[in-house]
C-alpha cells in the first residue's frame, strides 16, 4: 500500500464521503421534522431518583444522563427471568405499578445480565457498555496497567478473551504496525541495542509483525549489522 | 494517499458535525473517531537528523443499528535537515508513507457479520491485512460459528508490495455447559490458500482453548503448512509446523503461574513470500521455545519472572542453544504512578546481554508521565562488550473540555515525547517531539 495513488480508490471514498454526507443528511432532517417532547413536571419523587443518579454518577466511571432504560423492551426478559420491580429497585419500591416513584437502580442491576462471560446472565443481554457509559477510558479494566503491554497477548490469544468487547478486532494493527501519530512502541527502551540478540533466539516473534524488508533497511541498505 | 488522508479525515468531521442530529433508536454512538498529529525530529542510521510529520485517523460511523463503515489510516512525511550524508536515510527508499489500515462497510447483527473493503484480519495462522470480503456467523453469540473470507492480502507493514490472493474458512464451537451458558472451552479449525507469484500455499490450523471466569487459561494448537513451489517440481512441495501449548493458572488471587512451548517451523504471517524467507535465513529447521511466567502480587507491590530456553537445530552442528530472562518489580500507588524497576539478559551463541533499569508512570491532575531508562552491557557477533544506554520520556496533557457538547464526547491531548541515548555503533542520539491526540464520540437525538 505504500505510496500507491491508485484512482480507484479515490473514488471509492469519494462515493463514501457523498453516502455520509446524503445519509447523517437525511436522518437530521427526519429528527426535525419530530415532535420534540416536552419535560414532565418534577415531582419530589424525581428529585429522589436524580439524588440516587446523582450517587450511582459519582462512582466512577461516569455513566449517561439520563440512563436510557427502555422498560418495553426489558418486559419480556425480565419476565422469563422472574424478575420484579424491587429485583432492580430494592429502595422505594412499593408497588408494581407505578414507575416514576421508583428510584433508579444501582449499577450492579444493570451488569448481573450486561456483563461478559458472567455465569447465569441471559444470553439475550448482549454487552453495550457505551449506551451508558459515554466515556470510554474510564472503563478500562484495572488489569490495563503498567506491566499490561508484557501481559495482553496471552489474553488476546484466548478465543473467548473479551477483548472485542471495547477494542475494534482490526485495532491490534493500529499498535502492531506502529507508525501513526497514536501508536504507542511496543518495544522497551534500549531495543535498538538488544534486537539483532532477541532476533537471533525467537525470530518467529519478529515476523508475525515485520516483513523482511524491515530488516533490509538497516542492514542491506547502507546500515551496518550487528 | 494524501488526498486520501483528507478525505477519511472530512468523512470524519462531517460525520461528527451532522451524527447529533439523527434521529436514532440506539444509543451507541453513531460516529466514534480518533486521531492524531505530531512532528518528530529523529535521527537517521547515519547520524543524520531527520524532520517527520505522521498524521493518523481512525472513524467507525454507525448507519443505522445494523450497517457500519470502519476506517482507518496513517500518512508519514519526512524530510532530511541536512543533504551532507552518504548513506540512503532510515526510512527506506521513500521519505513519505502512507497506509490504510481499514476502509470496510461492515453489515453486523449478532449472529451475522458481512465485511467489505479493506479490513485486517487476524487468525491462529497470524494478521495481515485484506482487500476482499468476509462474513462471519454466529461471531460472539452462537456456540458454533464459521468464518469464510477471500480477497488480496497484504503484509501488516506497509514496507513490503508483496502480496497474495487467498481464501479460506474457519469454524468455531464453544460448547455451552449443561445449564447453558458458556463454559470456557472453544475449538476451532480451519484452512486456507494463497497464491503468489512463487506458488501455492496451503495452510491447515487447529487449536482448543480453555478459559475460566478467574483468567486461568489453557490453549494448544497446530499450524500446517504446504508451500508448492511454482516450476519447481524437482524439489517438490516443502512443509513447515509450527505447535504450541500454553498455560496459565491462578492458583490464588495474588499468584498467577504460567508456562508454555512452541515449536517454530513455520511463518505465521499470511503473506508467504517474505516471512518464510526470513524464517530460513535463520533458522531454517525450525526451533524449540519454551517460556515460564510467575506473577506474584501483594497490595501495591508485583514481583514477575519471566523467561525460557530456545533451541534450534542446525544440519552441519550442534544444536544453537539461547535463553532469555527478565525479573521486574512494579511499586503502585493506585491511579497516581508506578514504579517498575527490572533486571534483564539474553544469550544466543557467543553473543549476550544483561542490564536494567527503570520505568515509572503516573498521573498528576491533568498531566500524565512516563519515562524508562535502561544500560545494558552488550556484546555481539565481534566478541566486544560495550556499555550501552537509552532513556524515554512523555508527557501528556489533557486539555479542558465540556463535558458533553450537544451529544459529543471526548478528549483531546497534548503529547510530547523525548529519547536518547548510545546505539550500538556508539553514538549517541537524541529524538525529540510533540503533537496532539483526540478522541470523539456523537450520539444520536435520543441523547
Amino acid at each position: 500500500m505504500t505510496n500507491t495513488r491508485g484512482p480507484w480508490r479515490l473514488l471509492l471514498v469519494l462515493v463514501v464521503l457523498a453516502a455520509t454526507a446524503l445519509l447523517t443528511a437525511a436522518d437530521h432532517e427526519a429528527a426535525a421534522d419530530e415532535p420534540t417532547e416536552e419535560a414532565p413536571e418534577a415531582s419530589a419523587s424525581e428529585d429522589a431518583a436524580k439524588a440516587v443518579l446523582d450517587d450511582v454518577k459519582k462512582a466512577a466511571p461516569t455513566v449517561a444522563d439520563p440512563l436510557p432504560f427502555d422498560h418495553a423492551k426489558h418486559e419480556k426478559p425480565f419476565d422469563r427471568s422472574g424478575l420484579t420491580c424491587v429485583d432492580c429497585h430494592p429502595v422505594g419500591a412499593r408497588s408494581e405499578s407505578v414507575e416514576p416513584e421508583l428510584p433508579p437502580p444501582p449499577r450492579v442491576a444493570c451488569h448481573s445480565c450486561h456483563r461478559q462471560g458472567v455465569k447465569g446472565a441471559p444470553k439475550l443481554a448482549k454487552p453495550t457498555c457505551a449506551q451508558c457509559h459515554p466515556v470510554r477510558e474510564e472503563l478500562k479494566p484495572e488489569s490495563h496497567a503498567i506491566g499490561w503491554i508484557d501481559d495482553h497477548g496471552a489474553e488476546a490469544r484466548s478465543l473467548r478473551s473479551g477483548c472485542e468487547t471495547c477494542h475494534d478486532r482490526g485495532q491490534c494493527i493500529d499498535c502492531h504496525d506502529g507508525r501513526g501519530a497514536l501508536a504507542r512502541r511496543p518495544h522497551g527502551a534500549g531495543w535498538e541495542i538488544i534486537h539483532g540478540i532477541e532476533a537471533r533466539l525467537d525470530v518467529a516473534s519478529c515476523v508475525g509483525c515485520h516483513a523482511e524488508e524491515t530488516c533490509k533497511r538497516c542492514h542491506e541498505n547502507g546500515g551496518r549489522p550487528l | 494517499m494524501a488526498r486520501l488522508s483528507i478525505l477519511m479525515t472530512s468523512v470524519a468531521a462531517t460525520a461528527l458535525l451532522l451524527a447529533p442530529g439523527s434521529a436514532d433508536a440506539s444509543a451507541e454512538p453513531v460516529v466514534t473517531t480518533s486521531g492524531g498529529t505530531a512532528v518528530q525530529v529523529l535521527p537517521d542510521i547515519d547520524g543524520q537528523s531527520r524532520l517527520r510529520l505522521r498524521n493518523d485517523v481512525a472513524l467507525n460511523v454507525r448507519f443505522g443499528p445494523r450497517w457500519r463503515l470502519i476506517g482507518a489510516g496513517n500518512l508519514r512525511f519526512s524530510r532530511r535537515l541536512s543533504e551532507a550524508g552518504t548513506t540512503p536515510v532510515w526510512a527506506g527508499e521513500s521519505l513519505d508513507e502512507a497506509d490504510l489500515h481499514r476502509l470496510a462497510v461492515q453489515y453486523a447483527t449478532p449472529e451475522l457479520t458481512i465485511t467489505a473493503g479493506r479490513f485486517v484480519r487476524t487468525a491462529l495462522t497470524g494478521r495481515h491485512k485484506v482487500d476482499g470480503a468476509s462474513v462471519e456467523i454466529g461471531r460472539r453469540s452462537l456456540p458454533v460459528g464459521l468464518e469464510a473470507w477471500v480477497g488480496r492480502v497484504g503484509h501488516a507493514e506497509p514496507l513490503t508490495a508483496l502480496s497474495a490472493f487467498g481464501g479460506g474458512f474457519e469454524a468455531r464451537v464453544t460448547p455451552l455447559s449443561p445449564r447453558g451458558y458458556w463454559s470456557g472451552v472453544a475449538i476451532r479449525a480451519g484452512y486456507d490458500i494463497y497464491k503468489s507469484t512463487l506458488g501455492l500455499r496451503h495452510v491447515g490450523h487447529a487449536g482448543v482453548s480453555f478459559r475460566d471466569g478467574r483468567g486461568s487459561t489453557v490453549d494448544g494448537g497446530a499450524t500446517v503448512g504446504v508451500h508448492d513451489p511454482v516450476g519447481d517440481a524437482e524439489d517438490g512441495p516443502e512443509v513447515g509446523v509450527r505447535g504450541w501449548f500454553r498455560a496459565r493458572v491462578q492458583p490464588t488471587s495474588r499468584l498467577t503461574v504460567g508456562g508454555g512451548v512452541r515449536w517454530e517451523g513455520l511463518a505465521p504471517v499470511g503473506v508467504p513470500d517474505t516471512s518464510v524467507a526470513m524464517m530460513e535465513a535463520h533458522v531454517p529447521r525450525g526451533y524449540l521455545a519454551a517460556d515460564l511466567l510467575m506473577n506474584l502480587r501483594f497490595d501495591r507491590v508485583s514481583l514477575r519472572v519471566e523467561g525460557g530456553p530456545t533451541v534450534a537445530p542446525r544440519a552441519d552442528a550442534s544444536p544453537r542453544v539461547g535463553g532469555k530472562g527478565r525479573v521486574s518489580a512494579a511499586l503502585s500507588a493506585g491511579k497516581k504512578g508506578t514504579v517498575a524497576p527490572f533486571v534483564i539478559g539474553a544469550m544466543v551463541g557467543n553473543s549476550h546481554y544483561y542490564g536494567g533499569g527503570v520505568a515509572a508512570r503516573g498521573e498528576v491532575g491533568v498531566l500524565t508521565m512516563g519515562g524508562e531508562l535502561a544500560v545494558f552491557q552488550f556484546t555481539g557477533i565481534n566478541k566486544r562488550a560495550t556499555v550501552l544506554g537509552e532513556g524515554r520520556f512523555d508527557l501528556q496533557l489533557r486539555l479542558p473540555l465540556p463535558d458533553r457538547i450537544d451529544r459529543v464526547g471526548g478528549e483531546l491531548r497534548l503529547v510530547a515525547d523525548v529519547a536518547g541515548g548510545a546505539n550500538h555503533l556508539l553514538a549517541p542520539w537524541v529524538r525529540a517531539g510533540g503533537g496532539i491526540r483526540g478522541t470523539f464520540a456523537a450520539w444520536g437525538a435520543d441523547r
